[in-house]
């Protein structure tokens, strides 16, 4: 059976930087969650940003069900893309800060005629109605449909972030270090949010992120990446174990657990 | 997860007529403006004189009940000239700001977000026609085609649109990046689409400061082109016109030049008024601006 997402040898060089990423490969099976864990400048957001087509790679494949996603172009991209979405870090800064809430949930939606996800079905047609239950999945009211960015907290922000992303049902959720900019006691919301859609989604999530614990807390398996080199891939619960890379046991002793 | 509710936050975001009336400068301004386009608008039709009519008998009266300003050096009536050349200057201005963004807009659009060679190619024109001091590039343009009303929106359309597509690049290029076009772009977006509905409000209010705050120059030009003979043609009232025509009298009738540039002196100011405060009143909203 191939896997969801297969990454082949996998670089990109940023012009007068170091290396971004050099020579990175795994995959990703269908509904499994892979965290990736790495410091600043690890290279992670360079691979969130080669996954979702935002960058190309220099070498490399990126295999989406077998289909080479870092060779497609126009129309066929298109089709792709409605595979893979996204959740930023910033919510604040991933919303457009003059659309109303309801919008902004359904512009993908609106981008796909033809998508018609199974939880959407027989209201398909009434944009309205459409947004009110994807922002129902992520557990805000119908009162929040015309309300602007600005009159959200963070964490209801973050919620209208992943309830766009979900919208076109798709196969992999590329959560780019989803909680890191927001309240601890909201960072835990949001992480059981997360894990109950990946369930009742049957979504597959590449997990990005420093925090660890939370990392943990989400992965089947925990992928660590140290100056743009894959330098461990494990299972979760071997997270402890002493045959850890030197590097990997670092991120575990300085955070508490 | 803590409650926000609508009304208080609603505060923080006043509307904007309330925050027009609470910039006095802003009001004031704008009242000014309202004026002048009154008067043109209306003038036409309650001029008590004939603005073209030549009467040699009355040149140089001084105000009287049948000529409220005095004459001019023709015997025509100042004040009726002064208001049917609002219209012209202010029609002028309105078609030379309207064309300027129209064409502006997009080129700044275009240059910024695809980037690459296609913006260094209009970036380059860009800077070509920016090296020029722009009043002189005007003239020199205007002075090529010749003396004519088309020519005149023409030369200043050409010197004025490169700074409204560097501004608009400018905002282009820092937005493009931001994760909300990105997420945009993931959920399927078209170029054209994350264009129009996710950049262009962007820029619409550094535009409008900017127009604003060019309203007062373009008159500025135009009555200067007129003033060296470029721009509007005798016997056409404008105000530049105007005060090229009082020259020879200024030492001994100065009114005939004092109306005409007071009335410039009025409108740029209005438009300078408007132009600051909105910008003092889109940075209250979004410093980052």
């Amino acid at each position: 059976m191939t896997p969801l997402l297969e990454i082949n040898r996998l670089s990109k060089c940023y012009p007068g930087r170091v290396n971004a990423l050099v020579d990175v490969s795994f995959s990703l099976a269908e509904g499994e969650c892979l965290g990736l864990v790495g410091e600043s400048g690890s290279g992670k957001s360079t691979l969130a940003k080669l996954i979702l087509r935002l960058e190309t790679p220099d070498q490399g494949e990126i295999l989406l069900d077998g289909a080479p996603l870092h060779a497609l172009r126009g129309r066929a991209l298109k089709n792709a893309r409605k595979h893979v979405q996204v959740i930023f870090q910033d919510p604040t800064a991933s919303l457009n800060p003059r659309l109303p809430i309801w919008k902004t949930v359904i512009e993908p939606l609106e981008n796909y005629p033809d998508v018609s996800p199974s939880f959407l079905s027989g209201i398909r047609h009434a944009k309205r109605q459409m947004a009110a239950v994807l922002l129902d999945k992520v557990g805000l009211g119908p009162d929040v449909l015309d309300r602007v960015p600005a009159q959200l907290s963070g964490g209801q922000r973050q919620r209208v972030a992943i309830a766009r992303s979900l919208s076109l049902q798709p196969k992999l959720l590329v959560c780019d270090e989803p909680t890191s900019s927001l309240d601890v006691s909201v960072q835990a919301q949001i992480l059981n949010l997360l894990k109950g859609l990946k369930n009742d989604f049957n979504m597959s999530y590449l997990f990005i992120s420093h925090d660890i614990a939370a990392v943990h807390f989400m992965s089947d398996r925990i992928a660590v990446l140290k100056k743009g080199r894959l330098v461990d891939v494990f299972a979760s619960g071997q997270l402890f174990e002493t045959r850890r890379h030197p590097y990997t046991r670092q991120f575990t002793n300085c955070q508490p657990m | 997860m803590k409650p926000v509710t609508a009304e208080g936050k609603m505060s923080m975001f006043p509307n904007p007529v309330q925050k027009w009336v609470r910039k006095p400068l802003l009001l004031i301004g704008t009242g000014m403006l309202i004026s002048v386009l009154l008067i043109s608008l209306v003038g036409p039709f309650l001029v008590p004189n004939d603005p073209l009519a030549v009467n040699m008998s009355e040149r140089l009266q001084p105000p009287s009940e049948k000529y409220p300003l005095g004459t001019d050096h023709m015997g025509r009536c100042l004040f009726s000239r002064l208001a049917v050349g609002a219209q012209t200057t202010l029609g002028i201005t309105a078609l030379v700001i309207f064309s300027v963004i129209v064409i502006g807009i997009p080129v700044g659009l275009i240059s910024g977000y695809a980037g690459g060679r296609l913006d260094a190619v209009l970036m380059r024109i860009v800077d070509g026609l920016i090296a020029f001091p722009e009043f002189v590039l005007a003239i020199a343009v205007a002075g090529f085609l010749g003396p004519s009303l088309i020519n005149l929106m023409l030369s200043i359309v050409l010197v004025k649109w490169v700074r409204y597509a560097r501004v608009v690049r400018g905002i282009v290029l820092s937005e493009r990046e931001k994760e909300y076009v990105l997420a945009a772009r993931v959920g399927g977006c078209s170029s054209w689409k994350i264009l129009y509905r996710h950049l262009l409000p962007q820029i619409l209010s550094p535009v409008l400061v900017l127009a604003a705050l060019d309203v007062g120059t373009v008159i500025l030009i135009i009555s200067s082109l007129s003033y060296l003979g470029l721009g509007i043609q005798p016997p056409n009232p404008e105000w530049g016109a105007m005060l090229n025509d009082g020259r020879s009298y200024f030492q001994t009738f100065p009114e005939l030049m004092f109306y005409p540039g007071s009335a410039i002196l009025w409108v740029v100011l209005a438009c300078n008024l408007i132009g600051d405060g909105l910008r003092d009143a889109i940075h209250e909203t979004d410093p980052t601006f």
